[in-house]
């Protein structure tokens, strides 16, 4: 693996500072949900919140399939399952990003 | 400008702690949040930046504790996190005006002050970085 950071990579993918912007603040939000204490409403309004350009309505726990569904939808695109083994091996959401890929 | 606020609480418990989780009312795009809607001379106000800026300053716990128990960094990330807590919070102050954007401003400055200020790695000062714009987006959940 090369020595960029996750959002360097992603900017050398073409992607903006607001779209890694945007990736960050549903990995780091949607971690959460493991706690139990946050519940995807939560998610949904902490999100559109802060990015009302973007589309971004969760229906339950993230998923993997639901992850690229988003970025779909926002036409971002970047490769998943590579950009969660980034952040796992860079040390963002590490457990998130497991389960993540678990049944990729 | 007086922005109204309707919440609606929730508790839950985490760990010893326990945390209410607030709901916020949709805001028209117009006034989206900006944490307590206070405009100031310098801009407007963002108590969620002070909030993350005080508690890094008084060592970081409360944000490193969430952190981690939200799982959005590791063991590494908060260690180094603690040892330049102080470093960081006062280098926060700045974006106590920026409003609902101080967020992403945070995001995009921080690694570059961290690369010219300390000698951590830049995947451990972006990890921080994201971590301290994660804290500010939930300061709301984080500082009850």
């Amino acid at each position: 693996m090369d020595n960029l950071t996750v959002s360097e990579w992603m900017k050398e993918n073409g992607l903006t500072d607001d779209e890694v912007d945007f990736i960050e603040t549903i990995l780091t939000s949607t971690a959460m949900q493991e706690s139990g204490i946050i519940n995807y409403k939560e998610i949904n309004r902490k999100i559109n919140t802060y990015f009302p350009e973007k589309r971004f309505y969760l229906t339950g726990k993230i998923n993997f399939e639901k992850f690229l569904n988003i970025l779909k939808e926002n036409e971002i695109f970047i490769d998943l399952k590579e950009l969660l083994n980034r952040y796992h091996s860079q040390g963002t959401c590490k457990e998130h990003c497991e389960k993540l890929l678990e049944r990729v | 400008m007086g922005t109204t606020k309707a919440h609606a609480s929730t508790s839950a418990t985490m760990d010893n702690v326990n945390v209410s989780v607030q709901s916020k009312n949709v805001y028209p795009l117009s006034s989206r949040p900006n944490n307590d809607g206070l405009v100031t001379p310098m801009g407007v106000k963002s108590t969620a930046v002070i909030k993350v800026a005080n508690a890094l300053r008084a060592g970081g716990d409360v944000v490193i504790d969430a952190a981690k128990h939200f799982k959005v960094i590791d063991g590494s990330t908060a260690r180094t996190l603690k040892r330049n807590s102080k470093k960081i919070g006062n280098w926060l102050k700045k974006f106590e005006n920026a409003g609902d954007t101080a967020a992403a401003q945070v995001r995009e400055q921080l690694p570059v002050f961290l690369k010219e200020n300390t000698k951590m790695s830049k995947g451990t000062a972006e990890n921080i970085s994201i971590a301290v714009s994660w804290a500010i987006k939930w300061a709301d959940v984080i500082f009850l």
